[in-house]
């Protein structure tokens, strides 16, 4: 039954896996293993999407029957009750720039791999960096953006982290479309990954064994 | 001997020509895709631009002629986003800097953004629900209910009655009688006059130009069919979750509005066919990686090349400028008649010349990256690079890998003198 689950799921068989989570649940199934389940069909969805099998429509839609399932597990949790997460990391697009696919599927695929992501949207201008920065104390902090004038407002907010004291408790990386590895330097981030498996693999590195 | 306006534009037209027609020029043509930057080059910013669009048409005047450039376009940062009339219609499709609300602004004085239906509040989009109302009366659907939800001072025409029953005076009192009608009537004239004192200045300009010598690169624009969905209506992540959970509905609307994108290219086109044949279509969400090839050749492709077709069968030439990754798709939107396209890649250029070499004329250049941050020798050596094999034979416009908007104005300048000096075949 398990594999049933985690098979339609990966497989993005909508109504097959909202069935089996119905039966289960109403047959007085463990909704932790439903959570559990989930996170190993995510799991299945990213490394398709690595091999270039699955694309970004695949994300998006399984991601739209994941809140499907929460929504039927939420009632059955008790409080406090969740996936255990490791390694916290703040995204967002940098000011000036809305774009935001790209920062949707790195914040995805994190997700997926069970780090503790804080997406804080788009057009996010530096002081808001520090001030979420100060807030949810990440590890890992990922800039994004695409249009060319993103370059300079992930240069001036690195900058801001900078003066708020705040840059050798932060690892800093960047991405984006036009981007490539000559923007390292120049905004003074640690490292660019073209690809968002390239971003949890860095997140992994960095964070380490936690 | 210095050569006159007359015999630079038919030089330059015919550089532009021969490169289309996959044949080898006198020179490698360059026509950069602007986007703002020649405000930025005249020392002006994009307020000035979309607040007063005879200074945006000025720059790229300037532009242009100083560093000689073989064709013009009609500055995307002026005449055809003109600020005022977004004031006066509250239009939430997009941010824009210099916005009388600071909702509607950008942070940055730099280019304006599109909104992506349903995202950050501004305007809701079209509800999958929706699409038995769109297919059964598009008009309808845009007047009444998509009106309203892309400007905020539009959404009276929620309560007007509906055009199709204006037939007879028996119609018009519910119609002209309505106090919204009024109300919404108020706003379009004001817009309306916004966009005409705005798109004014485009025809002198584009006469006084062309009597300089520069020929336009482009004049009419079209769209796909899936993008006008996609960009617009259902969302990016809307058309996405609809080839799984209604992809007949999807197709379906995809073919209701092809005819449209043919009647939208060829209306802007047509009063410009003795002048410029070359139509713009700069396309989105068939980019790599936004979907698989399968859904490429089902859901985006077919449409666009019959967009195509149709220019292509009026005699215009249709100029695909694609962003993002494009390699996967090399093969498949090569089945194009030869010679008569031109497609930008961004993405793999190189290898676009390997597969589409023989088949459409290719734009392109030195990369984001490089315009910005790299140094005037860095984009020399590249521009040669993208010379000697891109513009191997013929068939390549140099241009840049993405709008120059921001570039470094010295390396604009490095390229310009590269392609000047060294593209000469």
């Amino acid at each position: 039954m398990t594999d049933d689950m985690v098979k339609s799921l990966s497989d993005l068989k909508e109504e097959e896996v909202l069935s089996i989570v119905k039966d289960r649940l109403d047959a007085g199934g463990d909704p932790m293993k439903v959570l559990d389940d989930c996170r190993t069909a995510m799991g299945i969805v990213g490394e398709r999407y690595e091999k270039e099998e699955y694309f970004i429509p695949h994300l998006v839609y399984s991601g739209e029957i994941l809140k499907e399932i929460l929504e039927m597990v939420k009632p059955k949790l008790a409080e406090g009750e969740g996936l255990e997460r490791s390694g916290k990391v703040i995204i967002g697009t940098v000011a000036g720039d809305i774009h935001d696919i790209g920062k949707n599927i790195v914040t995805f695929m994190l997700d997926a791999n069970g780090f503790d992501v804080r997406d804080i949207g788009v057009d996010v201008p530096p002081e808001q960096f520090v001030k979420e920065i100060k807030e949810f104390e990440p590890e890992v902090v990922g800039l994004s953006g695409f249009l060319t004038i993103s370059f300079d407002s992930m240069k001036e907010t690195i900058e801001a982290i900078n003066k708020a004291g705040l840059r050798d408790k932060v690892k800093i990386m960047i991405g984006g479309g036009t981007l490539d590895d000559s923007l390292v330097k120049y905004t003074g981030a640690d490292a660019f990954r073209r690809f968002a498996g390239g971003a949890v693999a860095l997140a992994k590195e960095w964070i380490g064994g936690k | 001997m210095v050569k006159s306006a007359k015999e630079l534009y038919a030089e330059r037209q015919k550089r532009i020509n021969d490169a289309i027609a996959l044949k080898e020029p006198d020179r490698v043509p360059i026509a950069p895709l602007d986007n703002g930057w020649s405000l930025k080059y005249a020392g002006l910013s994009w307020i000035d631009g979309l607040y007063d669009p005879e200074k945006a048409l000025k720059a790229e005047k300037k532009a242009v002629t100083e560093l000689n450039w073989d064709a013009f376009m009609v500055s995307a940062a002026g005449p055809m986003f003109p600020g005022k009339a977004f004031d006066r219609l509250d239009l939430k499709q997009m941010i824009w800097p210099g916005a009388e609300k600071e909702e509607n602004r950008v942070k940055v004085n730099g280019s304006y953004q599109f909104i992506e239906p349903g995202s950050r509040g501004k305007y809701d989009q079209m509800p999958a629900e929706d699409y038995d109302l769109f297919l059964d009366d598009p008009s309808d659907y845009i007047i009444r209910r998509w009106l309203p939800r892309i400007a905020k001072n539009l959404e009276p025409l929620k309560n007007i009655s509906p055009l199709h029953l204006a037939n007879s005076v028996y119609g018009f009192g519910p119609l002209f009688g309505n106090p919204d009608f009024i109300k919404v009537l108020k706003v379009m004239l004001e817009a309306s006059e916004e966009y005409s004192k705005a798109m004014a200045p485009i025809a002198p300009y584009v006469m006084e130009m062309t009597q300089l010598g520069f020929p336009p690169l482009f004049m009419g624009m079209g769209w796909s069919p899936y993008d006008y969905l996609a960009d617009f209506m259902r969302g990016t992540e809307g058309c996405m979750i609809d080839m799984f959970r209604r992809p007949e509905k999807l197709k379906e609307a995809i073919k209701k509005v092809t005819p449209y994108c043919i009647e939208w290219s060829l209306m802007t086109a047509m009063p410009f066919k003795d002048l410029c044949k070359v139509v713009f279509i700069p396309v989105h969400k068939g980019a790599g990686g936004f979907m698989s090839n399968e859904q490429y050749e089902e859901f985006w492709w077919p449409s666009m090349r019959e967009v195509m077709m149709a220019l292509i069968d009026e005699g215009f030439i249709p100029y695909l400028y694609s962003e993002g990754i494009y390699t996967e798709r090399l093969p498949i939107i090569k089945d194009i008649p030869k010679g008569k396209a031109i497609y930008h890649i961004e993405s793999d250029i190189f290898k676009a010349k390997k597969i589409l070499g023989d088949t459409v004329c290719l734009t392109g250049g030195p990369t984001a990256t490089m315009m910005n941050i790299g140094t005037p020798k860095q984009v020399e050596e590249y521009t040669k690079r993208l010379i000697d094999e891109v513009g191997q034979g013929g068939g390549f416009i140099m241009d840049v890998e993405v709008p120059l908007i921001t570039a470094r104005i010295e390396n604009v300048e490095a390229m310009t003198k590269t392609v000047m000096e060294y593209g000469v075949y």
